[in-house]
Parts: structure tokens; C-alpha cells; sequence
């Protein structure tokens, strides 16, 4: 009796959880810009948003096994081109955005430079996972690029995304470290350290693709809307003030 | 499949339990034994790591250990150690997370012996260190070997706490866990698998070999 009772009322509750809110599920670079969109898509359509950030391999995998998010947000397009060919998805990613790669730092006493990567000064380079997360990756192009891979392979840590690389240099736990723009543009850490871009040659583009999930029967009207205000002149002025680059 | 991490997470839980079992038999000989009003403070802060999250303890160790942070800079400048990123900062960082699952058995056995033990062996004009390692420690081995394995299996089964100041370098500080959880995120479920089933099997034998000595099975069998 009682379990029946402890299952009904789970069972209400979900109901009612599911009726109007969105479920974004979202790169954990996007974070910043994210939580701007939705302060404004909110305001704009009163539907009311759960971001949940993670690291696109990490959603990717949840996605896949049925993760009830109405929207995946990724920080590149494999992750959202291969839901869809995996039938998770049936509509094709868009990418909405592009973004960045800096080479950032807290200490006071040091301009962050490629040159630097090789001094006896920096003894950590921070940087996202390059097996799982883009901007891991497209910080190794850049390291090889340059030609600096051999030469600073001792002094690599990686988070499991940017965002705990973020927190690897914050804490000046590692001297410098490879991160997004659209990390030291946001309001947060904007005045944080000091950051310099690196050269966009260096390394292959980072599209951001987002791509509507059905959950249940089908795509949630709320999540087009979402998708729509992704795209409008509105959503693209937010992107572009977090630093990402978008079509025009 | 590569060992390495494997290799890395027994190292790891070889040296913590090492150093913890140094720092935790004064410490529950001392808890067995006192008096004083600092006992539960104490006991408390032993016990505390059971209850944190690991990203707490993680979280702290990754302010305390950077060499931003007074400690860490002094660390850095006076034994020339960085203890974040390191293994040397994975081991000080397991002693303090299993430092419960040593103390307490330990705690727990000495203060289970009787009095008259260690009384005796006073008025023999025994001191108190003959004392603690011929005829306490001795009595209590089943409680020492309980506080050796669950200290060794909990810092297998470490994961939060090296995510946030491990910096996932291989042979360093690439443990296992952190192994499994990059192996999962990079959609390599076969190698994910692998090493899981490695910690499950070494797991199981670990506890197992426990609950058959302590429970008596093994000197059963031997007669």
C-alpha cells in the first residue's frame, strides 16, 4: 500500500515537473552565454528553462540512453551529427555558433604567450581532455602547430572539460592554461587574469551544433521555440557578446 | 589494454595505507586511551571524510595545495615539492580520505581489550610502546587487518577527490577510476569494461579474504 502510494505520487510529481519546464543539455563552455539566453528567452515566452552542463561526451552517451533533455547545446558537431544517425534525434544538427581558443592566466606576473608554454616558469598548462572535449582538442592542434607537443608533454594537466580546466588556472594551480573565449569574456571572469587569443590558423574551427531531441512522442513545441530564439537577432547579439562568432 | 592506471591505482593505495597505518595507530592508541576534552572533536574530524563528498575534500585540497595559497607556496618553496598534480598530493589527499576506515578498527579493537592487559603489563615495568606493539597490537589483528583493507580498497575506489586535483596525467596521477570515467566519456565502453572488471574482481577478493579470516573460516579450514 505504501509502496503504491510512494509510486503514484513520484509518478504525479514527474507529470508535473515535465509540463512546461525545458531541459537543455549543454556544453559546459556554453555555460555563460547559456544562462543569458535563458535569462531572456525566459522573460520573452515565460517558459521556464533547467540548463544541465557537462561535457559533450558525457551528455552525448546520457542522450543516447535516453536522457530526458528536449535540447542538446554541443561544443562541436560530431556529438550531435551522431544522434541523429543514431536515431536519437530526428531532425539535423544546426550549428548556431563558433568558438575560440585563449591561452589564459591568473598570475600577475606573467603575460600569456605561446612562448611562454616552454619557460621554466610554467611548470602546468591546463586543458580540457582532447579525447572527449573540442577545446582539448583543438588546444593539441595548436601544441602541434607549433611544434610544442614534444617539449611541454610533462607539463599538461587536463580537466575532463573546459570547465575544469578553468578551474585548474583560477586557482593558479596550473600557471596557464587553454580555454574558451567565451570563458574569459563572461561576466564571472571577465576582469579575472589576463588572456590572450591564439591564432585561429592553429587549430580547426570549433562549431557549436544544437540539435532538438523528442522526449516521449515528440519534439516539445517550447524546445522549437527555444531552437528558434537560438537563431534570432536577439539570441545572436547574446553569442556574440560572450565571444563566440556566428553567421550572420 | 594498457595497465598503466591499474598499475597507478595499486601503487597509490599501497603508499596510502602505508602512511596511514604509521599515523593511525599513535593516533587511536591515543583516542583508545584519553581523556581529554578534544576526544570527540577529534573523532569528529577523523570521521568527517565518510560523510563529505570526495568533491568537497577535492575541492579544498585544490585551493590549499596551488601555489597561490600560503600552503602550497610554502611547500613549494621549502621542500621543492608541488603537491598538486602529483602523486605525493594523491597520497597526502587518500590519507586523509580513508583516514576513518584506518583509525576506527583500530580505535574500535583497542578499546574493546580489557584494562587488565596493559595494567599488567605495566606493574611489569613495561613501557607504554612495548606495551602497544608486543601486547596490544597483537590482540587486535583482526581489527588491524579490517583497517588495512578497507583503507586500501577505499583509495581503489577513490574517484571525486582525484578529479579535482589529479590533472589526469598518465603514469602519475591516471588512476583507474579516472581511467574508466575517460574511457566511458570517449565512448570506448570495451576498455571501460575491461578495467572495471579488473577492479570488480580484485575488489570482491579483497573483502572476501576479510569477512574468511575475521569470520574465522580460514582457521577452520586449517585444522
Amino acid at each position: 500500500m505504501i509502496l503504491l502510494a510512494v509510486f503514484l505520487w513520484t509518478g504525479c510529481r514527474e507529470k508535473q515537473e515535465a509540463g512546461g519546464t525545458l531541459r537543455i543539455a549543454i556544453a559546459s563552455n556554453l555555460q555563460y552565454a547559456v544562462d543569458s539566453l535563458v535569462a531572456g528567452f525566459e522573460k520573452e515566452h515565460n517558459i521556464a528553462c533547467e540548463v544541465i552542463p557537462g561535457s559533450s561526451g558525457k551528455l552525448f552517451a546520457q542522450i543516447r540512453e535516453g536522457a530526458p533533455y528536449d535540447l542538446f547545446l554541443s561544443a562541436d558537431l560530431t556529438y550531435p551529427e551522431s544522434l541523429f544517425k543514431a536515431g536519437s534525434t530526428l531532425e539535423k544538427p544546426e550549428v548556431f555558433a563558433f568558438g575560440s581558443l585563449v591561452l589564459w592566466t591568473m598570475r600577475p606576473d606573467i603575460r600569456p604567450s605561446v612562448e611562454l608554454l616552454v619557460s621554466d616558469e610554467v611548470r602546468h598548462i591546463a586543458l580540457a581532455n582532447p579525447r572527449i572535449a573540442p577545446y582539448g582538442r583543438a588546444a593539441q592542434e595548436a601544441l602541434e602547430f607549433y611544434g610544442l607537443e614534444e617539449q611541454v608533454r610533462g607539463k599538461l594537466v587536463m580537466g575532463e572539460s573546459v570547465a575544469q580546466a578553468n578551474q585548474f588556472v583560477q586557482s593558479a594551480a596550473a600557471e596557464l592554461g587553454f580555454t574558451s573565449l567565451s570563458t574569459v569574456m563572461s561576466p564571472e571572469l571577465r576582469d579575472r587574469g589576463s588572456w590572450v587569443e591564439v591564432d585561429p590558423q592553429a587549430y580547426n574551427p570549433l562549431p557549436h551544433g544544437v540539435v532538438l531531441i523528442q522526449t516521449g512522442q515528440a519534439v516539445k513545441p517550447e524546445a522549437r521555440k527555444f531552437y528558434r530564439y537560438l537563431f534570432s537577432k536577439e539570441g545572436k547579439a547574446v553569442l556574440k557578446n560572450f565571444g563566440y562568432s556566428v553567421n550572420e | 589494454m594498457n595497465w598503466d592506471p591499474l598499475i597507478l591505482t595499486f601503487e597509490l593505495a599501497l603508499t596510502t595505507t602505508l602512511v596511514l597505518l604509521l599515523v593511525s595507530i599513535p593516533l587511536a592508541y591515543w583516542l583508545s586511551k584519553t581523556r581529554s576534552g578534544l576526544k570527540p572533536f577529534l573523532e569528529t574530524l577523523v570521521s568527517m571524510p565518510l560523510v563529505l563528498p570526495p568533491t568537497v575534500l577535492g575541492f579544498y585540497f585544490l585551493l590549499a595545495f596551488s601555489p597561490n595559497n600560503a600552503f602550497g607556496a610554502w611547500i613549494d618553496e621549502w621542500l621543492g615539492i608541488r603537491l598538486v598534480f602529483s602523486f605525493g598530493g594523491l597520497v597526502l589527499a587518500s590519507v586523509v580520505y580513508s583516514l576513518p576506515f584506518m583509525v576506527q578498527p583500530i580505535q574500535t579493537g583497542l578499546s574493546s581489550l580489557p584494562p587488565s592487559l596493559s595494567e599488567a603489563a605495566a606493574t611489569m615495568g613495561k613501557s607504554a610502546s612495548t606495551q602497544l606493539f608486543k601486547i596490544l597490537l597483537p590482540n587486535i589483528r583482526k581489527s588491524l587487518l579490517t583497517g588495512i583493507v578497507l583503507s586500501f580498497a577505499h583509495t581503489v575506489g577513490e574517484f571525486g577527490v582525484v578529479l579535482m586535483i589529479g590533472g589526469n596525467i598518465p603514469g602519475k596521477t591516471r588512476v583507474a577510476s579516472i581511467a574508466i570515467y575517460d574511457e566511458v566519456e570517449a565512448l570506448n565502453y570495451a576498455a571501460a569494461n575491461s578495467y572495471s572488471l579488473i577492479l570488480f574482481a580484485l575488489t570482491f577478493v579483497l573483502l572476501l579474504s576479510v569477512y574468511l579470516i575475521n569470520g574465522g573460516y580460514v582457521n577452520r579450514f586449517w585444522k
